[in-house]
């Protein structure tokens, strides 16, 4: 379900009723509302593709099950597991990328011939449903967790609604229990925050990632016509607008999750105040860092080894970060790029911020610009293109002129963008001293939610078909 | 009870909400109606107040293109530039619902732009304009055709405004667009060559049904009107491909469609273009001019009428 969909607004205030109508005591009635939900909702959607959720909810329960009871071939089972876990999201997402490489190997190879590539829609949500059921599998089998006994509850953790279109990627040791305990009747507070989480969600997403998106998608798509400083401001306000995409999308769905009594794993902390790049991953797609780090890096030696290993186990873990994102070279070399920068972090002694205010802000700005530039390889379609527009914003003999489009339309942007900054700035630096939606005053706090609502309906886009991170 | 206080408290908000949605949809409904120039005031214009015996609709390139004061020298006839930046037809059978509600013009020139008329991509974008008019109708039947949930949003009156309040404010306050008094915007400047230097590909073109269904309609609707479909010219020269559904309906009812998309006089021609897109003023006298006198040649013109 697309968050600023019309029929999210449409059918969320009954899923919302019926669910609190379900008397508390009722645990499992109320789970299975929750679960026919999420299905109907993913039906909903292309209902064929339902089926490969259940496939992989089937092979994670019962290969976790079989890992508990098994002593001599755990090795084995966690493998052929994983493999068919693993088998929907390779054929899906990567079989058109492996092909064109096999393809172009042959041809070099003189023995060139045609193999036909897929034309179907990738399932909505599969990197996403995928990893968070390997997850629990890998902590099965490392004893972090007990298999779980009631399928119906391990599938509505698979295929919970709020997080299955773009994540975070939830931990089974966080929702499980969560599932099998009682939740209140109605927790006010929780849903107030849920609520709130929802309407600045709303905002970022609207107001200032499409907003920001109108701008990106005329400019860079067309980057060589345009001049170097434009590309540029293009390529910062990317980094607005897939901040503000994402990390709304993840507000959206844990404020979602907290309506409904349910906490869901954070997603983002202010990315863009990170002093360095290692900083960046620490507030950047959270859950999926958390991933890579206890199922990847720390399984491959983590920093428990030589410097040359270390600096290896970091960027295959990128590695498999880009790889993650689109079967492409350019998030192969977004990742690779992400995994570089951390290293020669780690040789500098730069991951840490040791110095004044002012090392700080240098540090965060060489930050964000590093960043930013490492999206170009994540927007662009192709590396040519990806290079081409590195080329372009690098090439000092083009005029030094930016293009704005309307003036209305682009200060437009430039307002949202600056909220956002002054929100986060206020978050990260005055935590407990500049406060709208949790200011102690009743009048400050509802009309910073008033101001929040009536900008998105004067100024949100809601044409904006997707979300970026669905499309992974 | 905690349901209680959240019930009252969220039948607060959405009072206090739908309290302000009407106020700013009245002050924003003031702004327009009374605006002073731009866009909003042109608009308002070509809605309610025009009277000339041709209008000329499309995107930027009609505004940018046709210069009333030549075809009106040359034809005889009083001439209006309705055209609208990055705009179809969908906006244009709007208009012109509303506007032969008042009177029939002799002459209707539809300056076709593919993108915007022809092909499939987000129809949201053509209502944008037709919001704040969805009062009056038959303009709620587009709305339903484009997305049926629109009808819904348009309950609330800020909504009606989105994404244009900050021109309707401008334009009520202080307009920065000046709007000539024919609704013609000539670019001045020469070709900036680094905005030409490669026109996108398309490797599949898809039509929409829904665009080129209004094109039909606005055909059959013309009533007394005539209409003809122009392609004016654009510098990098055009797949024709492309304009395969616009020339199927004018030859399915008798239309003149008057193709200059490869013109050899204006492809590639530096000197008559602002940019890949758009001829400058010199380009647009010297394309009217050129169209104008095509258009006598078809001589096929009849008498104006008034309702």
């Amino acid at each position: 379900m697309i968050y600023n969909s019309f029929s999210f607004i449409i059918i969320y205030p009954f899923i919302f009723l019926l669910y609190y109508l379900i008397p508390a005591k009722f645990r499992r009635t109320r789970n299975g509302f929750l679960l026919v939900t999420s299905y109907l909702l993913y039906l909903n959607w292309k209902p064929v593709y339902a089926l490969i959720l259940f496939g992989v909810t089937l092979i994670t329960f019962y290969g976790a099950k079989l890992l508990e009871k098994s002593n001599n071939h755990r090795k084995l089972v966690l493998n052929v597991s994983v493999f068919f876990t693993i088998l929907p999201l390779l054929f899906f997402k990567y079989f058109n990328f492996a092909n064109e490489i096999i393809f172009q190997v042959l041809s070099f190879l003189g023995v060139r011939f045609n193999l036909v590539g897929l034309n179907w829609a990738v399932p909505i949500g599969i990197s996403f449903f995928t990893f968070q059921a390997l997850g629990y599998l890998w902590d099965v089998y490392y004893k972090k967790i007990k298999s779980e006994k009631d399928f119906f509850v391990y599938s509505l953790f698979v295929s919970f609604f709020p997080s299955i279109l773009s994540g975070p990627i939830n931990k089974a040791s966080l929702i499980l229990p969560q599932l099998h305990n009682l939740r209140k009747q109605f927790d006010y507070p929780k849903v107030v925050v849920g609520l709130k989480y929802l309407l600045w969600g709303m905002f970022m997403k609207t107001v200032v990632a499409d907003r920001a998106g109108l701008y990106v998608d005329t400019i860079l798509p067309n980057y060589m016509n345009y001049t170097g400083i434009t590309c540029m401001v293009a390529v910062f306000f990317y980094a607005v607008q897939i901040y503000a995409d994402f990390a709304g999308y993840s507000l959206m769905a844990i404020g979602v999750g907290k309506t409904l009594g349910f906490e869901l794993t954070e997603n983002f902390r202010r990315p863009y105040f990170s002093f360095s790049v290692t900083d960046f991953w620490r507030r950047w797609h959270i859950s999926l860092s958390i991933w890579l780090k206890d199922y990847v890096y720390i399984p491959l030696g983590g920093s428990r080894c030589s410097k040359p290993r270390n600096y290896l186990n970091i960027l295959i873990t990128f590695l498999v970060s880009g790889i993650w994102h689109g079967a492409n070279w350019t998030f192969i070399i977004w990742g690779l790029l992400h995994g570089f920068f951390q290293v020669i972090e780690k040789m500098l002694g730069q991951q840490k911020c040791n110095y004044n205010w002012f090392g700080k802000t240098i540090k965060i700005v060489v930050t964000f610009v590093l960043v930013s530039f490492a999206w170009i390889f994540f927007r662009m379609p192709t590396l040519s293109s990806a290079l081409g527009v590195i080329k372009r914003i690098f090439d000092v003999s083009l005029p030094k002129t930016i293009y704005t489009g309307s003036i209305t339309i682009f200060s437009f942007m430039l307002l949202g963008t600056m909220i956002l900054f002054i929100k986060d700035s206020a978050d990260e630096f005055l935590p407990n001293k500049l406060k709208f939606f949790n200011n102690s005053n009743v009048i400050v706090r509802w009309l910073s939610y008033i101001a929040c609502m009536i900008s998105i309906m004067l100024a949100g886009v809601f044409s904006a078909d997707q979300f970026i991170y669905a499309n992974f | 009870m905690a349901q209680i206080k959240f019930i009252r408290k969220i039948a607060l908000f959405f009072l206090i909400l739908i309290i302000l949605d009407l106020s700013l949809g009245q002050v924003f409904n003031y702004m327009s109606v009374h605006s002073k120039g731009g866009y909003v005031a042109h608009h308002n214009h070509i809605i309610d107040k025009t009277h000339e015996d041709i209008l000329i609709f499309g995107s930027s390139r009609a505004i940018h293109h046709y210069n009333p004061e030549i075809i009106s020298k040359d034809l005889n006839m009083t001439c209006y530039n309705a055209g609208q930046d990055g705009n179809g037809i969908i906006l244009f059978y709007g208009w012109w619902k509303l506007i032969s509600q008042r009177y029939f013009p002799k002459l209707i020139i539809y300056d076709v732009t593919p993108e915007f008329d022809l092909q499939k991509n987000d129809n949201h974008k053509y209502i944008g304009w037709l919001k704040e008019l969805y009062d009056r109708e038959p303009i709620p039947e587009i709305f339903e055709a484009v997305d049926n949930t629109e009808r819904v949003k348009m309950l609330s009156r800020t909504y009606r405004y989105n994404s244009k309040f900050q021109q309707i404010a401008a334009d009520y306050f202080h307009p920065i667009y000046k709007v000539k008094g024919n609704g013609f915007l000539p670019l001045n400047g020469v070709l900036d060559t680094m905005r030409i230097a490669k026109s996108k590909t398309e490797n599949r073109i898809q039509f929409d049904s829904l665009k080129i269904n209004y094109l039909a309609k606005f055909i059959e609707e013309v009533g007394e009107s005539q209409i003809v479909f122009v392609h004016s010219p654009i510098w990098y020269g055009l797949d024709t491909a492309k304009l395969q559904p616009i020339k199927e309906l004018c030859a399915k009812n008798n239309v003149p469609f008057f193709d200059y998309s490869n013109d050899s006089e204006f492809v590639h021609n530096n000197d008559l273009f602002k940019d890949g897109a758009h001829l400058n003023a010199k380009g647009a006298d010297a394309f009217t001019a050129k169209f104008v006198g095509d258009l006598k040649r078809k001589s096929f013109l009849r008498g104006a009428s008034k309702k």
